[in-house]
């Protein structure tokens, strides 16, 4: 489970869905929400479920973004793509943990009837609102299923009324606060998407600033996003090359307690950055 | 005669209209962009998915900008399913 680039697919262009999963995003999330209007709930539904059916995504993980908890569509749309390839769901505009218990019994009475395997069908929710970022501790602990909590900069600076700028100065706490929490409660988090698709250079700002506060990944709503966030949330070669050396190195010492390394300490929670890097990255080229 | 449509007339989808007829047939009109080389296949799904539901008595227009088979589906799911909801789908077996 490891999701750099996540791209929304708007759920009601089968255009779009059929060419989803050639771009290279890590996971896309195939949305049944924002990018549908009203009138066309339904018919988006069965399009999103039989494109399930119907598609090969494999190589990509795909979630679905359900309509909220408080909507008519959600239950609806749970059951449309339950049983199908799906990793999970993504349930927007969460803002407490109790919330969260009503998706985890929702996805579990579908389960049951459907007779799939308990606990297979995962879900992920957005935080966009003040109260989702202080409740955030409890929506983190209030289910198993929950993978990862992401966040929703637009619907947040709304109910902030703060303006959003590129710079991202008023997302600070926010992101810092999902990401920290997130981490604390073994979830990934998951940065806001960057709304500006003709600036490649602010994407990057952007990313680095969101790998800073310890995101683990980030949504996209353009394919030609997906490389720039692919890129910002992997190790550069030289960092993968010296964490290869490292290895190497403490292997062939007989794996010590602290060594050095081309004159720096490395003891052990220098050793299992290197190490992470190296399981995601460089085993590979090692061995 | 109600009839309920799903779809849009834009590349790679399809609008499917969905009547209910008084004779016991399945009437199947093809518009589409590609209709010398997948009318016989636009057709079989769509039977397929009639069949599917139990659906006869029907007049179904396919007009086709290139869907693939799961948006043609979808659609015409999503158009059967409105009719049901004008009620004028009562003599329809389903």
């Amino acid at each position: 489970m490891f999701w750099r680039s996540i791209m929304y697919v708007p759920g009601n262009t089968p255009s779009m869905i059929q060419s989803s999963m050639i771009y290279g995003a890590d996971a896309i999330v195939l949305d049944l929400e924002d990018s549908v209007e009203e009138s066309e709930k339904d018919s988006a539904r069965n399009l999103v479920s039989c494109a399930l059916k119907m598609l090969d995504f494999s190589g990509t993980d795909v979630f679905v973004r359900t309509n909220s908890v408080d909507s008519k569509h959600f239950q609806r749309d749970l059951r449309a793509v339950a049983g199908t390839c799906i990793y999970g769901i993504r349930v927007p505009k969460v803002q407490k943990a109790q919330e969260i218990v009503y998706i985890d019994q929702s996805i579990t009475e579908i389960e049951n009837e459907l007779s799939l395997p308990g606990g297979i069908i995962k879900f992920m929710v957005s935080i966009e609102s003040a109260l989702g970022v202080i409740n955030i501790k409890e929506i983190c602990q209030a289910s198993t299923r929950l993978i990862g909590v992401a966040f929703g900069a637009e619907d947040f600076t709304y109910d902030m009324g703060v303006k959003r700028t590129k710079e991202g100065n008023e997302l600070a706490f926010a992101r810092s606060t999902l990401a920290l929490t997130a981490r604390a409660y073994g979830k990934i988090a998951i940065d806001c998407v960057f709304s500006d698709t003709k600036d490649p250079e602010g994407l990057r700002k952007d990313c680095e600033i969101a790998r800073s506060f310890g995101m683990t990944g980030k949504s996209v709503i353009h394919p030609g996003q997906i490389e720039v966030v692919n890129k910002s949330f992997s190790p550069s070669d030289q960092e993968i090359g010296q964490a290869r050396r490292v290895i190497e190195l403490y292997k062939k010492l007989g794996c010590p307690g602290v060594f050095s390394f081309e004159g720096n300490m490395v003891d052990l929670p220098v050793l299992k950055k290197y190490q992470r890097i190296y399981e995601l990255y460089g085993r590979d080229k090692v061995e | 005669m109600k009839s309920a449509s799903c779809g849009r007339t834009k590349k790679g989808d399809v609008l499917i209209t969905v009547s209910r007829i008084e004779t016991e047939e399945v009437v199947i009109n093809i518009k589409s962009t590609v209709k010398e080389l997948y009318a016989r296949e636009i057709e079989r799904t769509v039977r397929e998915e009639l069949s599917r539901a139990g659906k006869t008595s029907m007049e179904i227009t396919v007009d086709d900008y290139g869907a693939l088979d799961f948006a043609i589906k979808a659609r015409l799911i999503t158009a059967l399913q409105r009719l049901e909801e004008t009620g004028d789908d009562k003599n329809v077996l389903a």
